[in-house]
């Protein structure tokens, strides 16, 4: 059987320069660094330039990587940086050709059209909570990420997590509300 | 008890124990999401299911939490392009990682400069200032006979070494 070095074990390479362990660490994670990148910023070319950025300061500063810190903690605080950095530099705008893009794989027009409508409003939703409660959430619902995690990639407590978490769901749920109460009738 | 260590009690709203269990079961909703599985405090989840099962006000707030999570997942994330990967290796392989750029413990902040080159270069930096103030030619002929305290400067204390 094939064992694939862990990420520790890649990270230790790529600080000495080997560009094959970069690869690999890339085909690992750059999907979902970028997805996370996508989700705050809302633009995909802005968001694979953000994931971009991200992995080069991986390759440059990867011998000051502590083995203590796991390598996706620090990669996802690198991004978290980055998209920080990028969201205040620009007004809040939300990438409608990317939904219609991601709609439009749909072969029924119809089904299409009302997803690209419930896809744009999530967004807008996201775009309009306040920026930590948005990265909460996206690195907890989104990255699939534990609430210990988020707190380290965040540099807070978990306490602290959960209650950006709590308060951005509560705001969502009042964003959303019609579109929650159609969705119930889906779910129930 | 929490992931926090906290009593689970202290955790809804108005505190109230069952019979408000509707109150206390949003907070935990608002703050794990519906997938009671994945809740980091099980015996909480296992509270909760026994709400649910009892209490029509809990099943409503679940269904909502349901709801939501479920209007969350369908914002749909475009697949990165083909030759993301291919340029960032590309770019990174052009400007391999420099021997001298320490990462400041995971902030992603750096210098450029390790902390022996900073200290040979302070001390590079007093040897000059030391050197040049003890020498009463030169700093006289800078000054104008000034008095200078050199020793003050540095911070080592008031030795008076020009005058």
């Amino acid at each position: 059987m094939d064992r694939q070095p862990s990420d520790d074990v890649l990270m230790g390479r790529i600080a000495a320069g080997d560009a094959p362990a970069f690869r690999l660490l890339l085909d690992r994670h750059l999907a979902a660094v970028t997805a996370f990148c996508y989700r705050q910023l809302g633009d995909r070319s802005e968001a694979e330039d953000a994931a971009q950025d991200t992995f080069l300061k991986v390759w440059q500063a990867a011998s000051g990587w502590k083995p203590e810190a796991k390598p996706t903690t620090w990669i996802y605080r690198i991004a978290v940086n980055q998209c920080i950095d990028r969201h205040r530099k620009r007004r809040p705008q939300t990438d409608l050709d990317a939904a219609a893009d991601v709609a439009s794989a749909d072969p029924n027009p119809e089904q299409a059209a009302t997803r690209a409508d419930l896809d744009r409003k999530v967004r807008t939703a996201m775009e309009a909570l306040p920026e930590r409660q948005r990265l909460a959430l996206v690195l907890c619902h989104y990255q699939g990420l534990s609430q210990a995690e988020a707190a380290e990639i965040l540099g807070t407590g978990v306490g602290a997590v959960e209650s950006l978490l709590g308060r951005a769901r509560r705001e969502l749920k009042k964003l959303l509300a019609a579109d929650i109460a159609q969705m119930k009738e889906k779910v129930a | 008890m929490n992931a926090d260590g906290k009593d689970r009690t202290e955790l809804g709203p108005t505190g109230a124990p069952d019979g408000r269990g509707g109150h206390r079961i949003v907070d935990w909703l608002d703050r794990w999401g519906a997938d009671l599985a994945a809740w980091p405090d099980q015996a909480a989840a296992s509270e909760a299911r026994g709400m649910i099962d009892r209490d029509p006000i809990a099943q409503a707030h679940w269904a909502e939490a349901r709801a939501l999570d479920g209007l969350l997942d369908t914002a749909a994330v475009p697949e990165p392009s083909a030759d993301l990967a291919d340029r960032i290796l590309a770019r990174a392989v052009a400007t391999p990682p420099p021997d001298n750029v320490v990462s400041l413990a995971g902030t992603g902040r750096r210098r450029r400069l390790g902390w022996p080159s900073l200290a040979l270069a302070a001390s590079l930096v007093m040897g000059l200032v030391v050197g040049v103030g003890v020498s009463p030619d030169t700093f006289d002929g800078w000054l104008g006979g000034t008095t200078v305290y050199a020793a003050d400067y540095l911070g080592f204390g008031s030795v008076e070494v020009v005058e």
